[in-house]
């Protein structure tokens, strides 16, 4: 064993069994080790194996999947040679795990602190009182207040971010020598990924950290060494500096180019600044949408006001929660808007008959994010895509097999497409059957929400790029709804950034990216972590969670986790600030947001 | 709030049913055309027809009837026992307790067999062990109940004359329809036990708990178990119709002198002011079941009946 | 629940589908014994199944010819039993079928209803429920007679809620479906919807769901045949069976056992295949609660 390593993976191979006789390697060979005090980051894919290389660890590889050889070497003990018992005694105590889910990872019946107890008895072997004091601490250490108090709430209680904490406090208890955090911020916000990856940088000082991720820029501000797993082998690793900036391997080069930046390649022509009589495909005033729920009524968006030119893209970017997507349902007509005007082509959608609404329906077209969920799964490609067509009676049966042939040739699948079932494709090919979908009716609008967010990489760009020059042949206005400021930059040429229900800042896209002048929006970028703005940057890393939309903050909504807020912010409500460069902002502040 | 209206909810639901019973009662009634004659028996002569005519008021206007009837049902007056002469909601009160009774012990039985066995069942499904007694209680499933009782008499009382197997005496004429209601409703807790455990266990949390190095017992009984028996609480309310279906079968068979009996009697003799009350009885009892779990269920779930933030 | 499951749902998949599950094939080739049995009887039968020889009364198993023994009045008990599956089953069949196309309707509709309209549909199926629907059939068959319409027509009717109850439920779900709401944006009609998306995806909870009463259906028939609230007097159903054993438990414990192993056996096969198809579901990664 080399000097200092903590973990030591040699030769590892974890297969499942397939049938009576075959097996299917998931993991194949793969070796590494990680030294004391540092932090090692395993990256890949879904389906790359990574997260059965830190599930093999622990002893708890799901499903009848057996590591097969190779050694895994904790502290200079090969963990598969332990017996139940013992494997049992380092779980928890030597080597300690934080899951992806918090929410489904922790029991929703038992209050957050029972298992923190119980660990602390098991492992260190001392009373409940003291099981008790010591849970309290860790919980207050990483960062719940109240702690003593909190240990008896139940999972439902606490946000995202608290439960990937209770997680962390769960994971550091018995002060561990290893923790594998399996995709931990995956499933929260960008600005609080950053709390939760700044926690685990804390603890990792003390003890070894294993990271599992698919996220390249979360792996380069984490992470010493790196690993890069494709189909359950190494294809490349080494200091992370040098393989994210010089890699070697082709596979490592392809994910690196498909990491989303604010330099390099941007889709879309700088545009000048908007003529006097512009071009509006869509007009949005005042808009507030309405939600009742457990018979209180509150505004999931309120005072939305936004315009895209014909053959423009605009981004609507904000958090989960953030009233992105009720936008884009009011402007598709699925959800019914309680005040303002939504103006499309010039007609009025609240006031429209029935025709001029149906045939709205028709020129705007929605691609849903999840496209597992998007597919009907019993409906073969080809009824699925023309169902638009069907619904609108566009041409005749001929007419529409031909469109669907030309639609499936189009995004890019393959020919025999048609008769085939949704189960049958990945994840970015059924993406492209919702895109041809809202094709087949030739829209004039196309509302993307989140449309590549659930896909690898890889194949995010992939889709992008079809986007792009699907735009293009179509002639299509396109809103593009995110939380990836990256991809925002990309695509758009304006964005608005939405902050609990409203809109803070909107304008050009390269000048808002670039140059934010509100507070929230300078530290959504800093959260991808690509630039960093002076003061905002550190004042967010402590500052919670969003508020809830049903009790809305007074004055600035943003205000309480704003890091240059002032008593003011907390009585006013901002104006907006219509700026000579074409930005429009809500902030009292605006322009006091420095570039580091 | 959310506790007041869910309250409201469930007053709303109980006049509904109460409203439908009495009201699929009175239909009934009028099915086959002229209650009276139903009532009276075939031989009655043709002044007793019309003074019962008149005393039941089926001289008037259907709808009037129905309100004049809902007006003695909100009074509790269904009218005498035709075959007995009792007033007859006193009269099916006092069959309640023994039905209750073996309400009762038919639970009792029921739980302590299932509850064992389902989480034994549902802890390793994959197991040898367990795949077999899955198998056979998909057969007892299949065992009407009425079909168990036979045999259990066939076996215990003309068979092996252990038991005496009718009436409502000693302890030992309780055994027997005990057992007979409990192989009625332990099957179905069983499968809905294990399946609940099982569910469980596959949940992510399970994994956390392993992750700490819990025992294997320790993930059973403390995290999948609290689980599994909240599922099972909600369904022992939804099953309470299964129960007294099977009860009514049962009494028939042991002689139980309980509501179920008392049913079967009145259908045979088609004693309409009984039925009516036994129905009337039973819509209260379902409504009282129902608010029984449903406050069990808010007080042992923590995610219900709280306002979340 | 996702609907994420590699289920197998090309033409070839959908062929296989039995194979998939061991209780489904078992519970198919149990099943379509009987099925054989009440096609065939006629030439199974080997006496008369309503007349009796009083000379050979209560031969057992196998004696005299007969196959499953005589009873009280020396009739030949398996050819009472294959006249009496017929009629068993058929009754099943047809009020399942009363309940299922009530249920689903109703269920549909209180899923696509809102308001005041939805919250009754709901009331309704609830407290239809909440109530013991045998009683309900034992009260209406006794007032309006026994018989095959009398009782199949009053089953159905009093257990229609089952399906109304897990329709509007599943249909709820399938409503927030992002297909769903897709088609919904491109302007499809509530119609449309349902008959497009909603029914094919009911698909496999009804069929579970079915199985399931079908048995019940079974089993409830044979319970008030046997309170002599069923089947009319004369035909050898399994309850008619079972109340007819009753007097003779001391001489002819065969009587009580051939119909129970009857009515056990057809229950079982009919649950193995509700099972079945209820595991093929649950991979899929439907979650069906009965």
């Amino acid at each position: 064993m080399s000097r200092g390593s903590i973990l030591e993976v040699k030769n590892l191979s974890i297969a499942f069994p397939q049938s009576a006789t075959s097996t299917k390697t998931v993991v194949d060979g793969v070796s590494f080790s990680i030294e004391r005090g540092r932090t090692m980051g395993l990256v890949g894919e879904s389906g790359s194996g990574k997260s059965m290389i830190a599930l093999s660890i622990l002893g708890l590889v799901p499903g009848g999947g057996i590591p097969v050889s190779g050694q895994i070497l904790l502290n200079g003990r090969n963990l598969l040679e332990q017996t139940t018992s013992q494997v049992r005694r380092i779980r928890g105590s030597e080597v300690s795990i934080v899951f992806q889910d918090p929410l489904a990872s922790l029991n929703p019946v038992r209050p957050v602190g029972s298992l923190l107890v119980r660990s602390a008895m098991m492992h260190q072997g001392c009373s409940e009182q003291v099981a008790r004091n010591r849970a309290a601490d860790m919980l207050s250490a990483v960062g719940i207040p109240t702690a003593t108090q909190r240990m008896r709430s139940y999972p439902h209680e606490f946000s995202g971010g608290q439960r990937q904490r209770i997680m962390v406090a769960l994971a550091m208890i018995n002060n561990p020598s290893l923790i594998i955090a399996d995709e931990p911020t995956t499933s929260l916000d960008a600005t609080v990924q950053i709390q939760i990856l700044d926690l685990l940088k804390s603890f990792a000082s003390e003890c070894s950290l294993l990271l599992i991720t698919h996220d390249l820029t979360v792996t380069a501000g984490v992470c010493d060494r790196v690993a890069v797993l494709r189909n359950g082998k190494i294809v490349e690793s080494g200091d992370a500096y040098g393989v994210l900036n010089n890699p070697k391997d082709p596979y490592t080069q392809t994910l690196v180019d498909a990491v989303p930046r604010f330099e390099g390649h941007r889709f879309v022509e700088p545009k000048s600044l908007p003529l006097q009589d512009e071009d509006l495909i869509l007009e949005v005033h005042d808009l507030d949408v309405t939600y009742i729920q457990s018979g209180r009524s509150f505004n999931a968006v309120e005072d939305i006001s936004i315009s895209l030119e014909r053959n423009g893209t605009l981004g609507i970017v904000g958090e989960s929660g953030s009233g992105k997507s009720t936008i884009a349902k009011a402007l598709m007509q699925m959800v019914r808007p309680s005040r303002g005007r939504v103006l499309f082509d010039g007609i009025d959608l609240r006031k429209a008959n029935q025709r001029d609404s149906l045939a709205a329906r028709r020129r705007s077209q929605y691609v849903f994010q999840d496209p597992y969920a998007s597919l009907d799964p019993r409906w073969r490609i080809g009824r699925i895509i023309a169902e638009p067509m069907r619904i609108h009676k566009v041409g005749s049966r001929k007419e529409i097999r031909e469109q669907v042939a030309r639609l499936i040739e189009q995004v890019e699948l393959p020919d025999d497409s048609i008769d085939r079932y949704p189960a049958e494709f990945s994840g970015g090919q059924r993406q492209r059957i919702a895109i041809a979908r809202s094709l087949s009716v030739n829209p004039d609008l196309l509302i993307a929400d989140e449309p590549v967010s659930s896909l690898d990489v890889t194949i995010q760009l992939k889709v992008v790029r079809l986007l792009k020059s699907l735009q293009k042949q179509y002639d299509l206005s396109l809103i593009i709804i995110a939380h990836d400021l990256p991809l925002v930059y990309q695509m758009t040429d304006r964005v608005a950034v939405v902050y609990l229900g409203q809109i803070v800042e909107q304008g050009p896209t390269e000048v808002v990216l670039r140059n934010p002048k509100h507070p929230y929006t300078a530290s959504l970028i800093s959260a991808s972590s690509v630039e960093s703005f002076e003061s905002v940057a550190d004042g967010l890393r402590n500052a919670g969670e969003s508020a809830s939309i049903l009790d809305p903050p007074s004055g600035c909504r943003f205000h309480p986790r704003c890091p240059i807020a002032t008593t003011e912010c907390s009585v006013t409500v901002p104006m907006q600030v219509f700026c000579s460069d074409g930005t429009i902002v809500s902030c009292h502040h605006s322009g006091k947001i420095g570039r580091k | 709030m959310a506790r007041i209206s869910s309250n409201l909810r469930l007053l709303g639901n109980f006049i509904v049913l109460l409203l439908g019973i009495t009201t699929l009662m009175f239909f009934a009634l009028r099915a086959t055309g002229d209650p009276i004659i139903v009532m009276a028996g075939e031989n009655a002569s043709a002044e007793m027809i019309d003074s019962l005519r008149q005393q039941y008021g089926f001289d008037q206007p259907l709808l009037l009837q129905y309100v004049y009837y809902l007006g003695n049902v909100l009074k509790l007056d269904f009218g005498a026992s035709l075959a007995s002469g009792q007033e007859a909601l006193p009269y099916v009160l006092q069959q309640l307790p023994a039905t209750f009774m073996l309400a009762l012990f038919g639970m009792t039985v029921t739980i302590t067999v299932s509850v064992p066995i389902g989480i034994w069942l549902g802890a390793r499904p994959d197991r040898t062990g367990p795949r077999i007694v899955s198998a056979a209680v998909i057969v007892a499933q299949g065992l009407p109940g009425f079909v168990t009782a036979l045999i259990l008499i066939q076996l215990f009382v003309v068979k092996l004359m252990w038991l005496p197997s009718l009436g409502y005496a000693d302890v030992r004429t309780w055994i027997l329809p005990s057992v007979s209601l409990a192989s009625f409703l332990a099957p179905k807790l069983i499968r809905v036990i294990a399946a609940n455990v099982s569910e469980s266990m596959r949940q992510e949390y399970i994994r956390t708990a392993r992750s700490i190095g819990m025992s294997e017992r320790g993930v059973l009984w403390r995290e999948a178990f609290p689980n599994a028996i909240l599922g099972t609480v909600a369904l022992i309310g939804a099953q309470f119709a299964f129960l007294f279906s099977g009860a009514v079968i049962i009494e028939v068979l042991f002689h139980w002198p309980g509501i179920g009996l008392l049913l079967f009697e009145s259908t045979q003799s088609l004693d309409f002011p009984v039925l009516q009350a036994i129905a009337f009885v039973i819509a209260v009892l379902v409504f009282v079941v129902n608010s029984l779990t449903n406050v069990a269920f808010h007080m042992i779930d923590p995610r219900v009946g709280k306002v979340i933030k | 629940m996702s609907a994420r499951g590699n289920g197998s749902s090309g033409l070839r998949g959908r062929i296989k589908v039995p194979f998939d599950s061991i209780e489904l094939t078992l519970g198919i080739v149990f099943l379509a014994i009987i099925l054989m049995l009440v096609v065939f009887r006629s030439q199974l039968q080997t006496h008369d199944p309503y007349v009796g020889d009083l000379l050979d009364r209560f031969s057992e198993i196998g004696v005299n010819g007969h196959l499953l023994g005589t009873d009280n009045l020396g009739r030949d008990v398996w050819s009472r039993l294959l006249e009496g599956i017929r009629w068993s089953i058929s009754a099943a069949v047809i009020d399942t079928l009363v309940a299922f196309v009530i249920g689903t309707f109703v269920g549909l509709a209180a899923a696509q209803s809102t308001g005041w309209a939805r919250t009754i549909l709901n009331q309704i199926v609830d407290m239809a429920l909440a109530f013991p629907s045998l009683i309900i059939a034992m009260i209406v068959v006794a007032v309006v007679g026994r018989g095959f319409w009398p009782l199949t027509i009053t089953l159905g009717l009093v257990t229609w809620p089952v399906f109304a109850r897990i329709v509007f439920a599943e249909a709820l779900t399938l409503l927030e479906r992002d297909y769903v709401k897709a088609s919904k944006s491109f302007g499809a009609r509530p119609l449309l919807i349902m008959l497009g998306h909603i029914l094919p995806g009911l698909r496999p909870t009804l069929a579970v769901v079915l199985a399931f009463h079908f048995a019940d259906m079974l089993v409830a028939e044979s319970a008030l045949s046997f309170l002599g609230l069923g089947a009319p007097l004369g035909v050898p159903t399994w309850g008619n069976l079972l109340q007819e054993s009753r007097d003779y438990l001391m001489v002819a414990p065969w009587l009580l056992a051939v119909p129970s192993v009857g009515i056990i056996y057809t229950v079982v096969a009919v649950n193995l295949i509700g099972d079945g198809l209820a595991s093929i579901a649950r991979r899929k990664g439907l979650r069906i609660d009965i």
